[in-house]
């Protein structure tokens, strides 16, 4: 790799000099695809047209976007108004609710979810963060192995993984004593940082995080939001969230939904600045007081 | 004023009465029962359970005998140890069978079949719960016993060679196998009932967590729910063991009323504890020294205990079962 290929966007301009400093040791070390220019990012996921019914209730009505890959994407709107089953719809989770069914097209890496046979194999591709922690009545390790047995990677291997993953979402060294005790004795924050290590185990390529931080305190929220960023480096991350705020910290992109339609979907900045749409400016006016 | 105090009164007198009513039930068959017993195993002793040989000695012998203190028509002796194992055999098999099958239904119920669907299969799992064991027993009669003679023991036999105990004569489709399966039906239901109830408590988050993570329906069951709900379903196992065990008019219509032999194969007429006191009872009233029904009573004796263990551990295990699914959602 040199130097030549990389695409350099504007936005490095605005770089802070520690940025700097981390940007030039990421070159350095080979990874040049972290700098593509912004331009050149492309869509890992494509909404077209997308309507979504439980029954006869239509809760999603024509939602057109297109998420962009290795950045956080974030979803905001009221309760109630299907940001969930938007997201539930990308992994196919909203499927296996009886009456669900969907009309128009998603993408997602290139496949249309309607044509996906193999559900399981295309689920490792996209992990999922549940509003509330939710670890497996087994031991932290065997939380974070389990799928991996079932998939068939050797118990060495496992071991690796486990280990690196809890390295990766700050848990090793708090909990390296404790593999084999109950993960129901960890706090929240601990316990949701397992299952984001228990999900990113089996190698996602796209995180959909469905209001993650929401059962947390602000110290745990800071610190899933840190790691986010970092994941985001090298994933593709769409997170639900009621906090604004938080959308504002993390999020590159930002889409305003009310009553099943996407309002409005913008740079984070320029939603929260000067949103184009009456009703993103009435939420955002409200939510922020 | 005085008519509603009074009624008040009334109903608690009522209702305390029928609070430790079961109680009393209880004390009171197990101390009759017991009393009845004793003398039986005065004149027996631990033989009794190790004994192989039931005979209520002659009846119309003038002499009788006396051992312990206790009088005996002549050549009486009391050995159940063919019973116990009938018993126990039979209910094995209804287990080795019925589980599998109920669990398979309850997993079935709860994840696989729609709702809609669900809404109308769930209330007939009750509904065979429901239905008088001798019915099940005409069943076993009329439709099992030929095919385990004609069809299913033939095929099984085969086997024999590898597994000695299937081999052998398979006789009228009257014994151990088909007491075993007409005993799975039985039970089927209840253990069906009650797993797919703790199923359907198993926090669903957990197993979401297990699905989104690229697990089957099946992974999921076996790795997340089952451990989650596993004690309470054990509980449910044992519950229906227990209903097994004590069985006795389907059990006593299939299971060719074996007595003084151990079964040599899984076709052999056998005889369960419950379905001997049913079959003997009448033939035991003719004795006069009246040992024969303190012998039957003292194996109610056997039969009450072995039962109220099996469902004290079973109540016991599902109550803790539910607590865990409460605390570890
Ligand atoms: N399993 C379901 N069955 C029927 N309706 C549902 C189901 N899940 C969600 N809904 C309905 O879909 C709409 C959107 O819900 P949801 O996606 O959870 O919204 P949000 O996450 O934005 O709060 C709501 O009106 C909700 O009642
Ligand atoms: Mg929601």
């Amino acid at each position: 790799m040199t130097s030549d290929m990389v695409a350099v966007d504007q936005d490095l301009v605005e770089l802070t000099p520690a940025e700097l400093k981390e940007l030039e040791a990421v070159l350095t070390g080979g990874r040049i695809d972290v700098v593509t220019a912004e331009a050149t990012k492309s869509s890992v996921i494509q909404v077209k047209g997308l309507s979504a019914y439980f029954g006869h209730k239509q809760v999603l009505n024509n939602l057109n976007l297109d998420i962009k890959e290795r950045e956080i994407t974030a979803l905001i709107g009221p309760s109630g108004c299907g940001k969930t089953t938007f997201l539930r719809t990308l992994n196919r989770m909203s499927h296996s609710v009886p009456g669900f069914r969907h009309e128009g097209e998603v993408s997602v890496m290139g496949q249309d979810i309607a044509s996906v046979k193999d559900v399981e194999s295309f689920r490792r591709k996209v992990g999922m963060l549940f509003q509330r922690p939710n670890p497996f009545p087994m031991s932290i390790l065997d939380n974070l192995t389990l799928a991996l047995r079932l998939f068939g990677v050797s118990k060495k291997e496992r071991l690796e993984i486990a280990k690196a993953k809890l390295d990766e979402v700050g848990l090793y060294e708090d909990l390296k004593d404790r593999l084999h005790h109950s993960p129901f004795a960890l706090s929240g924050g601990q316990q949701q940082r397992l299952c984001l290590a228990r999900a990113l185990a089996v190698e996602p390529r796209i995180l959909l995080l469905d209001e993650p931080a929401s059962a947390l305190d602000p110290k745990s929220t800071r610190m899933l939001e840190d790691l986010f960023m970092r994941l985001a480096e090298h994933m593709t991350i769409v997170i639900v969230t009621h906090n604004l705020a938080q959308a504002r910290r993390i999020a590159k992109r930002t889409a305003f939904m009310e009553a099943g339609e996407i309002v409005e979907f913008e740079s984070t900045h320029a939603l929260f600045t000067k949103p184009n749409d009456p009703r993103t400016r009435v939420y955002v006016e409200e939510q922020i007081g | 004023m005085g008519i509603a105090r009074l009624r008040s009164k009334i109903f608690q007198v009522a209702a305390g009465i029928a609070a430790v009513s079961p109680l009393f039930v209880l004390l009171f068959v197990a101390v009759v029962l017991l009393k009845d017993a004793l003398p039986a195993f005065r004149y027996q002793g631990f033989s009794f359970y190790t004994g192989l040989t039931w005979n209520m000695g002659n009846a119309y012998a003038n002499n009788v005998v006396v051992h312990n203190g206790v009088q005996a028509a002549p050549g009486a002796t009391f050995g159940i140890l063919p019973f116990i194992v009938g018993t126990l055999a039979s209910s094995l098999i209804a287990i080795v069978i019925g589980v599998p099958i109920s669990l398979l239904s309850a997993f079935a119920l709860v994840y696989k079949v729609p709702p809609r669907l669900a809404k109308w299969i769930s209330p007939m799992v009750e509904l065979l719960a429901g239905i008088p064991s001798v019915v099940y027993g005409l069943w076993g009669v009329i439709v099992l016993a030929p095919v385990i003679a004609n069809q299913v023991g033939p095929w099984l036999a085969k086997l024999g060679s590898v597994i000695p105990f299937l081999g052998g004569s398979i006789g009228s489709g009257f014994g151990l196998l088909t007491s075993g399966i007409v005993l799975a039906v039985m039970i089927i239901p209840i253990i069906t009932a009650t797993s797919r109830d703790l199923l359907a408590q198993v926090p669903k988050l957990p197993i979401e967590g297990a699905r989104a993570l690229g697990m089957t329906s099946y992974e999921s069951m076996r790795h997340v729910a089952l451990p989650l709900a596993k004690r309470g379903i054990i509980g449910a196992i044992i519950l229906g063991w227990s209903r097994a065990l004590g069985e006795t008019m389907a059990v006593l219509m299939v299971s060719g009323n074996a007595s003084n032999y151990l079964p040599t194969n899984l076709y052999s007429p056998i005889s369960t504890m419950a379905s001997t006191i049913a079959a003997l009872l009448d033939s035991a009233m003719n004795d006069a020294t009246s040992l024969s029904i303190h012998a039957l009573a003292l194996i109610a004796v056997t039969l009450l205990v072995i039962t109220m263990l099996t469902n004290l551990l079973a109540r016991l295990l599902v109550q803790v079962g539910r607590r865990d699914i409460g605390t570890e959602g």
